[in-house]
């Protein structure tokens, strides 16, 4: 049977021309598998349930009429002291689920009983010191190895069957802070990946190694001034030299790929996201400070930027332009949609970057009054930025200006689904804002700093966490789900017209995706911050995701400490279908 | 039989209890004495105070350190402490609750700011043993400046700093923004003064120990000096600290403290790393910051 699942496999693989490098795809997941992943029903290969991130599923056999029968098949605990964040997405193959989790694990499970068959933990080194709690947000599967990230910056490819690391490369110095959490993914034979790191210093950059043997093919940093790599050669400057960063801020300019990226196998184009600029003090480096808090659109066999969009230019509230985009059609236009975390929900023309609408998704946005969507800046509130701080000449703390979103974001990491049966995107929001102040009297590592002070504040009193479905043609909110705690978890969305996610409550939720009605909740026991799934074996449809409270959220203090300081952290994958 | 099973149970549970309250948490004074070692916290990677070279630890903290220890006539167990986005949370991470990856927890933590503001602002520990004071300044090469050189020769000639620090700030604001585009930034401040060093640089500004320690055999080739930081602190206090509830613990290292500073052995330890010393004012010694 696994024989003739993978013959066919191949023969779909040849069908569409693969990559030439398919001696890579004679066993195991094939690249094929890859390609039609959101179309096939009995597998998960791909982090975000299908390579251009929809996280739809064409499954229908569970529907808004029978989904309150769902019941758990089985529960599985990923065990020992460690808990915190688990923030992983499962991927299904072959009879084996494959779940990363926090501290820098992966675990294969049998689908069918939740027994362990391996679990790998990564040796971490001391003194590592990763900025937001020490999650994993999933794996890659590609021929017979499964690969994902760790703390201390390593990308680690595994044989899927035994656990045995096939090779380890590092992806970065997690002496100067660099770290890796985010899913890695498959392109043409290769493995690609981002960085995530410390809050100054360091500089992003999206990378393309070969997938068998983890040899490095291209690099490209993502602020200008930096020269990229390919195939052990400088390629092309990113950018151009002085033309957006003053001196040379440009060095240490920032803008951390730490979130994973998406594949749009129509335009041929990968989408990844970069962080915000460094250092925190808008006013040392006066500029757009290119590529930081932008999307850019990379040409995956050689790295080159095709074209970008910069969401917050002279970015000075930590509002990363790290978030998933989204491609789809509509309207008998490629486009593709991203939810920033400065509040405002973009839709673009993916073939060139154009911008289609770009509009609120949050209430009560501070920092600026709208997105020009002819140029694609915002148009800016400049009493909403942090007041220079060398300005302070009497030493005193500065005046507090109230900026939203906060800095954790209208949306955060948490991605977002699209459905192509209701044409909506259902995104993962937070209503809050942040008391924002320079704070003369601060220290780093023994010395005097000039810091900034925050308070996150939520905006209403009886929720933060919103849920929205959004009509991407105009940017309207059809419905919305409110949520006491903040939201943190990925959202998923299926044919039988219902939405999955969780909340850090604890309930797992199925919802009616055109009226945002809960039709069904199961309580797993930790808060959750994961990203379901859906699969389908023997006719029957299976669900399965990950809970176990943190991530950043427990890491801020202030007012929205009082919401969620009575959550328990956990640790554990449940399975869900209905009875016979 | 079956009572004797539930005292059983919670026995051991006490016992685990016990166990990892004592290797998780910092110790009070008499627990430290009956084990016979101290816990101190040190940066990691922190020169000229804790350091390593050719794999070994050193530096002015790490002396320091050492000194305590034998003076109270304890084990030391030395801990790096890898510097988180600020001291609020170093704090947190060393002494008051351990880092959520793991990792020891110290009795005493050094080279934290004394600064009474800072000290409210941070009530889990307590402050004292004011040692030295810092001070930013600038160091330049007379031959391509000048003997007498300010601020203002910037404008012509470039400036090395260590990125996102105070005298970070001072120089992108300095006189206007003109020295702006000759500032360059390294990651550690020895690669400040290398370049100084190697002629890349006409000056560099920073902690003055930090420029004079990177100097070192270099020093007399070189000038320091203060500069006006109008607006920024251009000096502050260090010291130690313990967690909030181990304040006998910081009187008796804070006596000690004191004692290094009014007999001179602080000011040699700094002389064996190539600093001049600067002390705290006199009426702080043996103070706490609260």
């Amino acid at each position: 049977m696994n024989f003739i699942k993978t013959t066919l496999a191949l023969a779909g693989g040849a069908a569409i021309a693969v990559s030439s490098m398919s001696s890579q795809a004679q066993a195991g997941v094939t690249d094929a598998d890859i390609a039609n992943d959101s179309k096939t029903t009995h597998q998960i290969v791909t982090n975000g349930m299908g390579r251009k991130g929809q996280r739809f599923s064409p499954l229908k056999i569970v529907n808004k009429s029978n989904v309150k029968k769902l019941l758990p098949v089985w529960s599985f605990s990923f065990g020992g002291e460690k808990q915190r964040g688990q923030e992983s997405q499962p991927l299904i193959y072959d009879g084996v689920m494959y779940v990363t989790s926090s501290y820098s694990r992966i675990f294969a499970v049998d689908v069918k009983t939740g027994e362990e068959l391996w679990q790998y933990d990564a040796r971490l080194p001391d003194g590592i010191m990763p900025c937001c709690d020490v999650i994993n947000r999933g794996a890659a599967l590609y021929g017979d190895l499964v690969y994902f990230g760790t703390l201390d910056a390593k990308l680690v490819a595994l044989d899927r069957k035994t656990g045995k690391v096939k090779w380890k490369k590092k992806l970065g110095d997690y002496k100067a802070g660099y770290s890796f959490t985010a899913a890695p993914f498959i392109v043409k034979g290769n493995v690609i990946t981002g960085v995530s790191g410390g809050e100054f210093g360091i500089v992003g950059k999206v990378e393309a190694r070969n997938a068998e043997t983890g040899e490095l093919v291209w690099s490209r940093p993502t602020i200008e001034g930096h020269m990229g790599m390919l195939n052990g050669k400088p390629s092309t400057m990113t950018g151009k030299l002085n033309a957006t960063w003053p001196g040379d801020m440009w060095k240490s300019g920032g803008g951390a790929t730490w979130l994973g990226g998406n594949y749009d196998d129509e335009t041929d184009t990968i989408f990844y996201g970069a962080g915000n600029p460094a250092p925190w003090n808008s006013h040392l480096r006066k500029g757009d400070n290119l590529y930081a808090a932008s999307r850019l659109a990379i040409n995956p066999d050689n790295g080159e930027i095709k074209w970008h969009l910069q969401t917050t230019p002279w970015e000075g509230w930590d509002y990363d332009g790290v978030n998933e985009v989204v491609s789809f059609n509509a309207g008998g236009k490629k486009l593709a949609a991203t939810a920033d975390r400065n509040g405002f929900f973009y839709v673009m023309d993916r073939t060139n970057g154009k911008l289609q609408n770009a509009t609120p998704f949050v209430e009560q946005i501070s920092w600026a009054s709208s997105i020009d969507v002819k140029t694609g800046r915002p148009n800016f509130i400049d009493s909403n930025r942090a007041g220079d701080p060398t300005k302070s000449a009497d030493g005193k703390k500065g005046k507090a200006i109230f900026a939203v979103p906060s800095f954790l974001g209208g949306k955060n990491w948490m991605p977002m689904a699209y459905s192509q049966n209701s044409g909506l995107f259902y995104v993962p929001s937070n209503e809050w804002g942040m008391d924002l102040w320079n704070e003369p009297v601060t220290y780093k590592k023994g010395a005097a700093y000039l810091g900034a002070g925050f308070t996150i504040k939520p905006l209403f009193e009886d929720y933060i966490g919103s849920l929205k479905a959004i009509d991407p043609m105009d940017g309207s909110i059809k419905w919305e789900l409110k949520n006491n705690a903040p939201l943190w978890a990925g959202v998923m969305t299926t044919a039988g017209g219902l939405v999955f996610t969780g909340n850090p409550e604890g309930y797992f939720m199925a919802l009616d995706d055109a009226t945002g009605k809960v039709l069904w909740k199961f309580q797993t026991g930790s808060g959750i911050v994961s990203q379901p799934v859906t699969w389908e074996e023997n006719g029957e449809q299976y669900f399965a995701v990950v809970s176990g409270w943190g991530g950043a959220v427990p890491l801020w203090g202030g007012d929205v400490a009082k919401r969620i300081k009575h959550l328990n952290q956990g640790g554990s994958v449940w399975v869900f279908k209905m009875p016979k | 039989m079956r009572r004797f099973k539930v005292f059983w149970i919670f026995w051991i549970f006490f016992l685990q209890l016990s166990a990892s309250v004592t290797s998780a948490f910092a110790l009070s004074l008499d627990e430290i004495t009956e084990k016979g070692e101290i816990g101190i916290a040190v940066y990691r990677d922190y020169f000229p105070f804790s350091y390593r070279k050719d794999g070994k630890l050193t530096g002015v903290d790490v002396d320091i350190a050492r000194y305590l220890a034998k003076k109270m006539n304890l084990r030391l167990n030395l801990i790096e402490q890898t510097a988180d986005e600020n001291v609020e949370d170093d704090l947190r991470n060393a002494i008051w609750k351990g880092h959520y990856l793991g990792g020891q927890v110290a009795d005493v933590m050094l080279h934290v700011p004394y600064d009474r503001e800072f000290s409210l602002r941070n009530d889990q520990v307590v402050f004292f043993g004011a040692y030295y004071q810092e001070r930013v300044g600038l160091a330049w090469n007379p031959e391509m400046v000048g003997e007498q050189a300010t601020i203002a020769v910037f404008r012509f000639d470039k400036i090395g700093v260590e990125l996102d620090t105070i005298a970070d700030f001072y120089l992108a604001s300095a006189l206007g923004g003109a020295i702006l585009k000759n500032v360059v930034h390294f990651h550690s401040p020895r690669k400040v003064t290398d370049a100084l060093i190697a002629g890349e640089l006409a000056g560099a500004a920073g902690p003055l120990t930090q420029l004079e320690a990177g100097l070192k055999e270099h020093r007399d080739s070189f000038r320091t000096g203060m500069v006006p930081m109008r607006g920024l602190r251009s000096h502050w206090l260090l010291g130690a600290a313990v967690k909030h509830t181990y304040r006998q613990l910081g009187y008796f290292v804070g006596d000690i403290l004191a004692a290094m500073v009014k007999d001179g052995v602080i000011k040699e330890i700094f002389k064996t790393h190539g600093i001049k010393y600067n002390p705290p004012p006199d009426d702080l010694l043996g103070s706490t910051a609260q």
